[in-house]
């Protein structure tokens, strides 16, 4: 790996007398030394190069969205009857990917119970989020029950506080494939950039609104720009109290998934890959070990400079009685449903929970508190409490998908 | 030393581009994305053709090494590890080339 041999050979007497060297034997050491130097540099930068690059392989890099933790979302309409419908309910949209559901299945019945082992602790102390995710899996299983042919008869807390949170009967009806049924596999949560200053066009709220049925769940647009304003520095101010909340960040950063390796042995939890980060950022935050707090401060500047000011608008499921299962679980399947009407419409959408999960918190601490007086001066109607707001708009890129467990892990054997 | 320099440079020139198309290839073999197996797995046999073209033909070597080496890191340019391979791959790959003509000419 050296030139060296392109100069002549020293005269051998001179050499060994140590006297004056002449000036063709210096130029063919030194360029000697510099090429053997540049060689040695070199196959240092290839080893090193290859050894990131196995490194990358070995962190998932360059596995994106791959592998038996997101085989769900290809499988979701295979199998026999009924459990192909819970494969349709384990791709609901749910909080921090937990999956905290199980079910229970028999040829007529679906339930659906609470998997209390799985927890998002102070993020969530009261289980709304969970009770939300639940609904979201009701509704996409009562969604793929019609498809098959089924009439779903849906009941919420069948057993009042004790068994299941819902109840799914699966009577004889008539097959119906709806868009809603189709865009299943198609919804994925947006974290990323949505289309700068596009607003939303006139329908889409109202044609939403008529997706929100029973009377204990409305949706609160704030679409104009002072409502965007206030609820974008409510979030923002929210983000950076929960961030300042060891427990809560603690809590919020178990269910991060930094690798490749803990995406598939988990298959669940918020992932690098379905963080709304650029590719770059992705493919660094897969190489370099995270910590909770540069965790804090990327979601943090995510939220500020990328989802807030990029939306189209934001909206606020409410419900008259926070604290009532039936009312989340409700409030969960007019969630899914939103989604999955959105999808159909090529919109983008993301839950924004941070100021519900900062009221919450301020009253289990019982600190005086700025966010959750933010947010009853947005919502200004004492009947109605916020239990899930989002942001909407037109979509940059594809949204990446989010592992989930196979549905043998969260079956219920029964007799 | 005449006769051996230029050969310990073809060979150690050979061997680095060698090792780095051994990277694109864990990389094509571990990827599942089409925009980053393909590329990288072809993007392999390119360098290794090159290296082996190096003293038969090298306008073909030079074809070879080039597309071999910037293909996957157009691809992959987002990774930042495949654009590092590709261009040490450039530049061990040409070390190489030149290194056979010397051996010719030796």
């Amino acid at each position: 790996m050296t030139g060296v041999s392109e100069g002549k050979d020293p005269p051998a007497a001179q050499n060994r007398l140590g006297a004056a060297t002449s000036p063709t034997v210096h130029a063919a050491t030194r360029r000697g030394f510099l090429t053997l130097a540049a060689g040695g540099l070199t196959a240092t930068a290839v080893g090193a190069t290859v050894a990131a690059d196995l490194y990358a392989v070995h962190r998932g890099v360059f596995a994106g969205g791959s592998g038996p933790a997101y085989a769900p979302w290809a499988e979701w309409d295979r199998g026999t009857l009924p459990l192909r419908l819970v494969r349709a309910g384990i791709l609901a949209a749910n909080a921090h990917n937990a999956q905290a559901w199980r079910f229970a299945v028999t040829p007529q019945r679906i339930d659906v119970h609470d998997d209390v082992g799985r927890s998002l602790g102070a993020v969530d102390t009261y289980r709304r989020e969970i009770h939300l995710s639940a609904g979201c899996a009701i509704e996409n299983i009562s969604l793929a029950a019609r498809a098959a042919g089924f009439l779903p008869m849906v009941t919420l807390r069948p057993d009042g506080d004790s068994g299941p949170l819902a109840r799914m009967d699966l009577l004889p009806g008539t097959a119906d494939v709806t868009d809603l049924y189709q865009a299943i596999p198609r919804r994925h949560t947006d974290r990323g950039l949505y289309q700068r200053g596009r607003a939303l066009a006139a329908d889409i709220p109202h044609g939403m609104d008529a997706l929100v049925d029973g009377n204990d769940v409305r949706l609160l647009w704030l679409l104009d720009g002072a409502q965007r304003a206030a609820f974008s520095e409510l979030t923002i101010t929210a983000t950076q109290d929960f961030i300042a909340d060891t427990q809560q960040a603690k809590d919020d950063y178990a269910w991060y998934r930094g690798t490749g390796e803990q995406v598939q042995q988990h298959r669940d939890g918020v992932t690098v890959d379905a963080s709304g980060l650029s590719p770059v950022l992705r493919a660094l935050g897969k190489m370099i070990p995270s910590s909770r707090s540069s965790n804090g401060s990327y979601w943090l500047a995510g939220t500020r400079d990328r989802q807030l000011p990029t939306a189209s608008g934001f909206a606020v499921l409410l419900v008259r009685d926070a604290s009532d299962v039936v009312q989340r679980l409700a409030a969960g399947r007019v969630y899914q449903r939103l989604h999955l009407w959105a999808t159909v419409r090529g919109l983008a959408m993301q839950p924004l929970n941070q100021v519900v999960e900062r009221a919450e918190r301020e009253r289990v601490t019982s600190r005086t508190g700025q966010v959750s007086a933010g947010m009853d001066r947005l919502v200004a109607d004492s009947v109605w409490k916020p239990v899930m707001p989002f942001r909407i708009g037109y979509p940059t890129t594809a949204a990446p998908a989010s592992p989930r467990r196979a549905v043998d892990d969260v079956l219920i054997a029964t007799p | 030393m005449k006769r051996l320099a230029p050969r310990v440079a073809l060979h150690g020139w050979s061997l680095l581009t060698v090792v780095l198309a051994g990277g694109y290839v864990a990389i094509g073999v571990s990827s599942p994305l089409t925009a980053i197996r393909w590329p990288a797995l072809t993007g392999a046999l390119l360098l290794l053709g090159s290296v082996w073209l190096a003293a038969r033909s090298r306008p073909t070597a030079w074809s070879a090494l080039v597309v071999g080496a910037v293909a996957p890191a157009i691809t992959g340019w987002w990774s930042l590890v495949i654009p590092m391979t590709g261009a040490l791959a450039l530049l061990c790959g040409s070390l190489a080339i030149r290194a056979s003509t010397l051996r010719r000419r030796a």
